[in-house]
C-alpha cells in the first residue's frame, strides 16, 4: 500500500498554513528545516502574470534513493503504507555524514557543498552520485546527473574535471576518478529514450549553434517549457564536440547518444543550417523567436604570426582535426611539430599518429606543469611516442621549395599571461634549435567566426562577442550570448555551465523580470576546511584501462575502455563525502531537511504517521483552508479525483515516482 | 479550567478556543493543552469538512504568539527618554497609584478634555477596554477619537446610500451568482470571513467567472480570477463612471429597478453623460486617469450589465484615499444599476459585506456611561457631516496634530495624556513621525498591549494584558458568519497579565468607584448570553454552548441583504430619509459641499496625486494594504510567520530597474515625512508606477531616524477624505537602492 498527497494547484492560494501547522503540530522551530513548503513561480509578463505554487514534502517516492545514498542506513520506506521515515538516533551516527567545517562561512550545512562540487561550474552532486554508484544504484546515478547535466556522456570523457583537482581523497592518496564513474554510468545504464517534456510557456528560444553551450541552454530552457530550436550550421551536431575532437577520444555514436536523448527531450537540432549574422537574427525574431541565443563556440584556428607561417605543411589545429572528422584526406607528412600545450593540440598529435606520421613532436611555451592539456592526455601522448617539449617559442617556420623544412624554436624563460591571454616571457639566449619536420600544426588557440555580424551587436578587442559578464545580454535587446563565442576557448564543462547560466537569464527576460539577480555566496573551494578522519584506509585509484598502444595507432578507436561494475563500485566507494547531506543533494524535491544547530540531523514529513492511528488525515491536509491537499491511499485518491496529473513541475528526475497527485492549475 | 475536557491518554486536554484577533476571521481553534502549556493547535474539525471554518496561518501561528519571548509579563515604568525602551518591573500597585495620581493632576490641571484615550485590538465582548472607558467617564470624562482606520470611506458611503452597514450575503450565495467582480478585494489575504475562501473556490470551481480588478495581482486573484484589470491606485471612481456611462448609453441599466428602490439617478446620469459639468465620462476619459484600456472597461460594463445575477464585490482597502468614499458610492450606484442588489447572487456592494448574524457589531459588552466631555455637543446621530462629529472628538487618523496643536489648531481639546488600550497608535496611524513629536509632547502616557509596542516605548506605564488563551470570552465572527463563538481559556494568564475588562476594574476600584463591577468573569458571560437577543434565539443552555464553542445558525436560506426592502418594499423601506437607495443624498445636497457631492463622483485628489507636481520629486504611489502575516501589528514578529512571508516592498521590474534594484536588496523608501528600509520583492503582480508595503510592521527608528522596522505609516499622512477616511493610500514616495 502506498499513502501520499493529492494536491489541487488551482486552489492552493499561497497561504502557508500547511506549513505553519506542520510546524506547530510537529514543534518544528522557526528556521531551514521546513516540513511543508510551498514553492513560488511567478510567470508571464505584466500584466499577463501567472501564479502557482507547489506543495513540497517528501513525497515518499517509489525509489527511495535518499534511502539509497544514505550511509547509516537511517531512512526506510515502511513496507505497510509506504511512508518514508528516517531514524534521527542513526542520522550521522555511526558513519560521518559531513567532515566539512562550516567556520568561517556563514552556509548553513545543508548548503555547504563538496570541494568537488564546488569547483564543478555545473554544481554536479559528485558526492551523491558516487554514493549511488557506491552502492550499485546506477540507473538512479545517471538520473542523479542528468537532472544538471545535458551531456553526461561527453561529460564522462572529456572534461577538464576541475573537481578531481580539489577533491579531498588527494591527502589521503589520489583524487577520486570523478569522471571516469560518470562515464561509467552513462556507458552502462541502458539506454532509455525519455518522453518528450510538454511546451508550457507561450515563448519559443532560437539557439545559432550545436555546442556544448548552445545544447546545455536548450536543455534547461526545455525543462523550463519553452520551445527550443537550435541552429546548426554543419552536417552534425555538437559544434567541437563533434568537430574537433577526435574520435580516439570521443566516439561519435557516444555524442550522438547524448544529443539523440536531447532531441528526443524535444530541443529541435536544425543541422546544415547556417544563421546569417546579420538579416538572419532579424529574421528569427521576426519569425516568433523571443530570444536568440549566439552560442556559436570559438572555432576558428590560429597561426602564429611568424615567418613561414602560411607554408605549404602547415596546418591549424581545428581546421586538421575537423578535416579528419570529416574524412576529408589531409596532407600531412611523415614528421610533424604541433605548436601549443591545450588539449587541441595533444589531439592533433595523438591524430596524427595515428594518421601515420613517424615522428611527433610538441612543442609549447608553458612547462610541463602548466600545460592546460589534461595530464593523462600527455601521459597517453608520450606512451605513444610523442616528444613533449615545453617552454619553447616557436620563432620561424624554414621553408625549401615552399614547403615546411623545420621550425626554429628558442627556450624561454617568465612566462606570464594578460587578461586578454596574451603572453609575454623572455628569450634565453643561444638557445635555438631547429626540429626538423615537414608539417606544422599550429593548435595555439581559436577564435569565433563572426564574419557578417550585425553591428548593433558589439565585439571585444579579442574577437569574441561583447555581452554583459553577469547577465549575458548583448548590446541588442533579445539577443543573448554564451559559451567561448563570448568568453573565447574554455573547456567544455566551462561552456555547458555558461549556457545554464545564459538560459536562466532568457527565462528572466521572457518573463520579463528584472535581469539582475542578487550575486550567488561563492566560496574557494581551497579555502573549505576538510577534517579527514585519521582512519581512512589508504585504497588507490582505480586505473582507467586502455586499449594497448600498438592497437590505439592503427585506428581511432576510443583509448579508455571504461571500468567495470566491481572498478567503479570501489571507486565509487573512495569518496569521502566531505559535505554530507547526501539524501537532499539526491532527493529531486529536497526534502530532507536540517535544522541550523551543531550536528544537525536529517527530518522531514513522516505523512503525519501518528493521526493516520487516529483515522485523521496530516495536519496540513486538515488546515488547508481552501481544500487544496488531501492525503489518502494513492491509488484511492486517483479514483476519487479523476483526472490528474503527476507532478512533475518541479521534478526533473526521469525514474522517481513521487506518491503525489496533482490537479495542475490551467494558464 | 473550564473547557471540553477531552483527557487523552497522555494527559492532554483539547481546550476549545477562537481567535480574537481584529482580523476578518473568527476562527475554531482546538488547542492542545499539557501540563498546563499549549502544545499544538487543530482547526475545526466538523463533520462536514466542506462547512469547516478552517483557520488561516495567522490563527496556525497562535502558539508561538503567545509563547513569544518577548511577551509583556509585569508592569513597567519608563525609566529612560521616551522611545528609547527603557523600563523597569513595577507592581501593579505602583503602576496604577502613578496612573491614578497622573490623571487626578491632569484632570486638576488641565480638566477632563485633556485626558485622550483610545482602545483597540481585542474583539470580544467583556474583555474589551470598555470597563475602562466607563470608569474614566465615571472620572469626569476624556477626550476620544473618531472613525476607524480600517472602513471609514465604506461606513460613510453606506449610511449615505442605505442607512445600514449590513450589507454582505452569506459566503455562500456566492455559488448563486453568474460573474463576480473583485474589485479592490482581496479576500485571501484579509480573509473576510472564514467561509470566504472556500466559497469563492467553490464558484470557480462550478465555473461562475470571476475578474479581479485592482492594482496588484492579488493572492485572491491569482488563485480565483480569470482575468486581472490592474488599475492605478485611486481612480477606482473614474473607472466606474465609465462602466456605468457605457450602461447609460447602451441603455442596459434596469430602469424598473431604479424607479422603484432609488432616488437620484437621473442627477447621476447627468454627471454621467456630462450634462452636469460638460464632461462625458467615457472609457477614453477613464482610461487617461485610471490606465484601463477604453475597451476593456466598456466590455466589463457591458458583461457586468448583461449578465444576471453579477456580484460586484467591493472592499475598503481603495477607499482608504483621499475622496475613498466615492468608491464605495460609485459601486453601490453600479449594482444599483443593474438591479443586483437584494437578490440571490447579487451584491449591495459598500465595502463591509458583513451580514446580521453574529456580527461583531451586535457583540454585547458591559452597560457603558456617556462621557460628560461630549456631553452638549451637537447631535450626530445620522450625520452624514463629517465636522458635527469632529466637534468633541478627533479624528482617528488625525490625533497626532492635534496633540500638537490643540485647540488653537481648531482641535477640540488640549491633550496632555494618553491612554491607549492596545491598538498601537504611534504604528498604525498615518505620519508615524509626527506620531513621536506628539507623544514626546504628553505630559503622561499609558499604555497596555500584550508586547512593548513602537507605542509602548513612548508611554511612561505600560500594562501587561493576556491573550484570548488566558480568558473565557464570547466573540463573534466579522464580517461573515453565521455563528456565535465562546472561547475558553486554555492556559493559565502568563506573568502578571490582565485583560483590559480587569484593567478597567482595577482602575475603578484605585478610583474609589465602589460597586463598579459586581460580577466574575463567569457571570458577565452568563448575563451576556442570558441578555443578547440573539443569544436567547439560538443559545438553550450557556454551558452546552460553552463546550460546543462554536455554534453555527441554521439559516432557512442564505442571507441576502436588503431582501426583505427589494421583495416588499412598501412594509420596508430602507433606512435613509426618502426611504430608498440613494444615490442621490439629499442630506449631502444640503451640506452644500462639493468634496462630498450628493451623486458619486470621481474627484481627484488635491495632493500627492501621480499628476501633482510633488510626483517629480516622489514619483511612486505607495500602497499600504492589510499584511498576509499579521492582523495590522498584531502578531509582530511571530517567526514562523514571518519566515513564510518576510516584510518587503512590491515594485514592478519596470520601476525596479532604471534604479537598479534587484529583487531581494535593500531599499530606502522616502518621502518628505520620513524614510523606511525594507527589502525589495520585485514582482510584475503590482502595476507600474506604484510600490506597496504591508502596513503593521513596527517602527524601529535608527539614529538617523531611518525607519529599520518598516513601519509604512512613516511615509502616509495623518489626513482623511472628506466622508472620513484615513487617507492612508494617497501617498507619493520615492526608492533608492540602500
Amino acid at each position: 500500500m502506498q499513502l501520499g498527497f493529492y494536491f489541487d494547484q488551482s486552489r492552493c492560494t499561497g497561504c502557508f498554513a500547511c506549513a505553519i501547522a506542520c510546524k506547530d503540530w510537529h514543534d518544528v522551530p522557526a528556521g531551514p528545516a521546513r516540513w511543508m513548503r510551498l514553492l513560488y513561480q511567478e510567470e508571464g509578463k505584466f500584466p499577463k502574470v501567472f501564479v502557482s505554487h507547489m506543495a513540497t514534502p517528501c513525497y515518499h517516492c517509489t525509489e527511495t534513493v535518499c534511502a539509497y545514498v544514505c550511509p547509516n542506513e537511517a531512512i526506510t520506506k515502511r513496507y505497510e503504507d509506504g511512508i518514508v521515515v528516517v531514524d534521527r538516533e542513526k542520522c550521522r551516527e555511526e558513519k560521518t555524514c559531513g567532515i566539512i567545517s562550516g567556520e568561517g562561512t556563514d552556509l548553513l550545512y545543508a548548503e555547504q557543498e563538496a570541494p568537488c562540487q564546488v569547483s564543478c561550474p555545473v554544481h554536479l552532486h559528485i558526492p551523491a552520485y558516487s554514493a549511488l554508484i557506491a552502492k550499485g544504484r546506477f540507473k538512479e546515478a545517471l538520473d542523479l546527473i542528468r537532472r544538471r547535466m545535458p551531456l553526461p556522456s561527453v561529460c564522462g570523457r572529456v572534461c577538464l574535471h576541475p573537481c578531481e583537482t580539489e577533491c579531498r581523497r588527494k591527502d589521503v592518496e589520489e583524487p577520486v576518478a570523478i569522471m571516469d564513474l560518470k562515464g561509467f554510468v552513462v556507458d552502462n545504464v541502458p539506454q532509455e529514450i525519455p518522453d518528450r517534456l510538454p511546451q508550457t510557456q507561450p515563448d519559443s528560444v532560437a539557439i545559432v549553434g550545436s555546442g556544448p553551450a548552445g545544447l546545455a541552454a536548450g536543455y534547461d530552457l526545455i525543462r523550463m517549457g519553452y520551445a527550443v530550436t537550435v541552429f546548426e550550421s554543419g552536417p552534425v551536431a555538437g559544434g567541437m564536440l563533434s568537430t574537433a575532437i577526435p574520435e580516439h577520444r570521443l566516439p561519435r555514436e557516444v555524442l550522438k547518444r547524448d544529443i539523440d536523448y536531447l532531441e528526443a527531450v524535444g530541443i529541435e537540432i536544425r543541422i546544415n543550417t547556417r544563421v546569417d549574422l546579420g538579416r538572419g537574427l532579424d529574421d528569427l525574431l521576426n519569425k516568433g523567436y523571443g530570444v536568440v541565443l549566439l552560442a556559436l563556440g570559438a572555432s576558428k584556428g590560429e597561426k602564429l604570426d611568424i615567418s613561414g607561417a602560411d607554408l605549404k605543411g602547415t596546418l591549424a589545429g581545428v581546421s586538421f582535426m575537423q578535416d579528419i572528422k570529416s574524412g576529408k584526406t589531409t596532407e600531412l607528412g611523415e614528421k610533424v611539430l604541433v605548436i601549443g600545450g591545450g588539449n587541441v593540440a595533444i589531439d592533433c598529435a595523438r591524430s596524427a599518429r595515428r594518421l601515420g606520421a613517424n615522428t611527433v613532436h610538441v612543442a609549447c611555451l608553458e612547462c610541463r606543469e602548466d600545460m592546460p592539456a589534461e595530464d593523462s592526455e600527455i601521459k597517453q601522448a608520450e606512451e605513444e611516442g610523442i616528444e613533449i617539449h615545453c617552454s619553447l617559442t616557436s620563432s620561424r617556420v624554414l621553408e625549401n621549395n615552399g614547403k615546411v623544412a623545420g621550425v626554429e624554436c628558442q627556450e624561454i624563460e617568465g612566462l606570464q599571461f594578460d587578461e586578454n591571454g596574451q603572453p609575454s616571457f623572455e628569450v634565453v639566449k643561444d638557445t635555438g634549435h631547429v626540429f626538423d619536420v615537414d608539417t606544422v600544426i599550429f593548435a595555439i588557440g581559436q577564435v569565433p567566426d563572426l564574419s557578417g555580424l550585425s553591428g548593433d551587436i558589439k565585439t571585444s578587442p579579442t574577437g569574441t562577442i561583447a555581452a554583459d559578464s553577469e547577465t549575458f545580454v548583448t548590446a541588442r535587446r533579445g539577443i543573448f550570448s554564451a559559451g567561448d563565442v563570448m568568453n573565447g576557448p574554455t573547456s567544455v564543462v566551462d561552456a555547458i555551465a555558461s549556457g545554464q547560466k545564459a538560459a536562466f537569464f532568457i527565462n528572466r527576460h521572457l518573463q520579463g523580470d528584472v535581469l539582475q539577480v542578487q550575486p550567488e555566496k561563492t566560496i574557494d573551494p581551497k579555502d573549505i576546511t576538510v577534517d579527514i578522519p585519521a582512519d581512512v584506509e589508504k585504497r588507490p585509484r582505480q586505473l582507467m584501462p586502455t586499449l594497448p598502444v600498438n592497437e590505439r595507432l592503427s585506428s581511432f578507436k576510443e583509448v579508455a575502455l571504461g571500468f567495470s561494475e566491481a572498478e567503479a563500485i570501489k571507486e565509487a566507494e573512495r569518496c569521502l563525502n566531505c559535505a554530507g547531506h547526501l539524501c537532499k543533494d539526491a532527493c529531486p524535491y529536497s526534502s530532507p531537511q536540517f535544522a541550523d544547530e551543531e550536528k544537525a540531523r536529517m527530518q522531514k514529513c513522516d505523512l503525519c504517521i501518528e493521526r493516520w492511528a487516529d483515522g485523521k488525515k496530516p495536519i496540513c491536509v486538515e488546515a488547508c483552508p481552501p481544500h487544496a491537499l488531501d492525503a489518502g491511499i494513492i491509488d484511492e485518491l486517483k479514483v476519487k479525483y479523476g483526472e490528474v496529473t503527476e507532478a512533475h513541475n518541479f521534478n526533473y528526475s526521469r525514474i522517481i515516482q513521487p506518491s503525489i497527485i496533482t490537479k495542475p492549475k490551467q494558464r | 479550567m473550564s473547557a471540553e475536557d477531552n483527557s487523552q491518554a497522555n494527559g492532554e486536554q483539547i481546550v476549545l478556543s477562537t481567535s480574537a484577533f481584529d482580523c476578518g476571521g473568527r476562527c475554531p481553534l482546538r488547542v492542545h493543552v499539557k501540563d498546563g502549556v499549549i502544545t499544538r493547535i487543530e482547526g475545526d474539525d466538523y463533520a462536514d469538512e466542506d462547512k469547516q471554518l478552517r483557520a488561516c496561518w495567522r490563527g496556525r501561528a497562535y502558539r508561538h504568539w503567545i509563547y513569544h519571548p518577548d511577551r509583556l509579563l509585569y508592569p513597567m515604568k519608563r525609566i529612560g527618554e521616551r522611545g528609547t525602551g527603557q523600563f523597569e518591573r513595577v507592581t501593579w500597585n505602583e503602576a496604577m497609584d502613578t496612573i491614578v495620581s497622573e490623571l487626578n493632576r491632569i484632570k486638576e490641571t488641565y480638566g477632563n478634555g485633556a485626558i485622550y484615550y483610545g482602545g483597540g485590538g481585542h474583539m470580544g465582548a467583556l474583555h474589551t477596554a470598555g470597563a475602562l472607558a466607563k470608569a474614566l467617564a465615571m472620572f469626569g470624562g476624556y477626550t476620544a477619537g473618531y472613525g476607524n482606520i480600517s472602513s471609514e470611506g465604506a461606513v460613510w458611503a453606506v449610511q449615505t446610500s442605505y442607512g445600514d452597514v449590513m450589507v454582505g450575503h452569506s459566503r455562500e450565495d456566492l455559488l448563486n451568482s453568474k460573474l463576480i467582480i473583485m474589485w479592490g478585494w482581496d479576500p485571501v489575504r484579509m480573509v473576510s470571513g472564514t467561509d470566504a475562501i472556500n466559497n469563492l473556490i467553490k464558484a470557480k470551481d462550478a465555473g461562475i467567472p470571476i475578474i479581479s480588478i485592482g492594482p496588484r495581482y492579488e493572492d485572491s486573484a491569482a488563485t480565483l480570477a480569470a482575468e486581472w484589470i490592474p488599475i492605478i491606485p485611486g481612480t477606482d471612481a473614474a473607472m466606474m463612471a465609465a462602466v456605468a456611462y457605457v450602461i447609460v448609453r447602451e441603455n442596459l441599466h434596469d430602469q424598473a429597478f431604479l424607479d422603484k428602490y432609488t432616488v437620484g439617478f437621473d442627477k447621476f446620469k447627468e454627471y454621467v453623460i456630462g450634462i452636469e459639468d460638460g464632461v462625458e465620462k467615457t472609457p477614453a476619459w477613464a482610461e487617461a486617469i485610471c490606465g484601463v484600456p477604453a475597451q476593456r472597461i466598456a466590455d466589463l460594463a457591458r458583461r457586468y450589465a448583461t449578465t444576471k445575477p453579477a456580484c460586484l464585490m467591493d472592499c475598503q482597502g481603495p477607499a482608504r484615499a483621499a475622496f475613498g468614499e466615492q468608491y464605495n458610492r460609485c459601486a453601490i450606484a453600479l449594482t444599483a444599476m443593474t438591479g443586483n442588489i437584494g437578490k440571490p447572487g447579487g451584491s449591495a456592494c459598500g465595502g463591509l459585506m458583513g451580514i446580521p448574524y453574529g456580527h461583531m457589531f451586535r457583540a454585547m459588552g458591559i452597560p457603558g456611561m456617556r462621557n460628560p466631555t461630549e456631553a452638549g455637543g451637537p447631535s450626530i446621530r445620522g450625520t452624514l457631516d463629517l465636522n458635527l462629529r469632529l466637534v468633541r472628538r478627533f479624528h482617528v487618523n488625525r490625533i497626532w496634530d492635534g496633540f500638537l496643536k490643540g485647540t488653537a489648531g481648531g482641535y477640540p481639546a488640549d491633550i496632555k495624556m494618553a491612554w491607549f488600550a492596545g491598538g498601537n497608535a504611534l504604528n498604525q496611524r498615518g505620519n508615524t513621525n509626527k506620531g513621536v513629536q506628539a507623544l514626546k509632547s504628553l505630559e503622561f502616557i499609558v499604555n497596555q498591549d500584550l508586547f512593548l509596542t513602537p507605542t509602548g516605548r513612548y508611554a511612561d506605564i505600560v500594562l501587561p494584558v493576556k491573550s484570548f488563551a488566558e480568558k473565557n470570552e464570547l466573540t463573534r465572527p466579522w464580517p461573515s458568519g453565521p455563528y456565535l463563538c465562546y472561547s475558553n481559556q486554555a492556559i493559565e494568564p502568563l506573568g502578571e497579565c490582565k485583560t483590559d475588562w480587569e484593567i478597567g476594574c482595577l482602575l475603578a476600584e484605585k478610583l474609589g468607584f465602589k460597586d463598579f463591577n459586581d460580577k466574575t468573569e463567569d457571570e458577565w458571560l452568563r448575563t451576556f448570553v442570558a441578555e443578547n437577543p440573539e443569544y436567547q434565539r439560538y443559545i438553550e443552555d450557556y454551558d452546552e454552548f460553552k463546550s460546543e464553542s462554536t455554534h453555527r445558525l441554521q439559516l432557512d436560506e442564505p442571507y441576502i441583504a436588503f431582501k426583505a426592502q427589494i421583495e416588499d418594499p412598501e412594509n420596508n423601506p430602507f433606512n435613509t430619509p426618502s426611504g430608498k437607495i440613494e444615490i442621490f443624498s439629499q442630506r449631502l445636497a444640503d451640506l452644500n459641499n462639493p468634496l462630498t457631492p450628493p451623486v458619486p463622483k470621481y474627484i481627484i485628489a488635491e495632493r500627492e496625486d501621480r499628476n501633482h507636481p510633488l510626483a517629480k520629486r516622489y514619483p511612486l504611489q505607495l500602497l499600504s494594504p492589510h499584511p498576509r502575516v499579521r492582523v495590522h501589528s498584531t502578531l509582530q514578529n511571530v517567526d514562523w510567520l514571518v519566515e513564510v512571508d518576510p516584510h518587503v516592498m512590491w515594485i514592478n521590474p519596470a520601476d525596479a530597474e532604471p534604479r537598479g534594484i534587484r529583487d531581494g536588496d535593500e531599499v530606502y523608501v522616502f518621502n518628505d515625512r520620513g524614510k523606511l528600509a525594507i527589502k525589495a520583492w520585485v514582482t510584475r503582480r503590482i502595476i507600474p508606477g506604484v510600490v506597496s508595503i504591508y502596513e503593521g510592521s513596527w517602527y524601529n527608528p535608527d539614529e538617523e531616524g531611518i525607519d529599520r522596522g518598516g513601519c509604512v505609516n512613516v511615509l502616509t499622512d495623518d489626513t482623511y477624505s472628506p466622508g472620513g477616511a484615513a487617507a492612508l493610500k494617497t501617498v507619493l514616495v520615492e526608492t533608492t537602492k540602500a
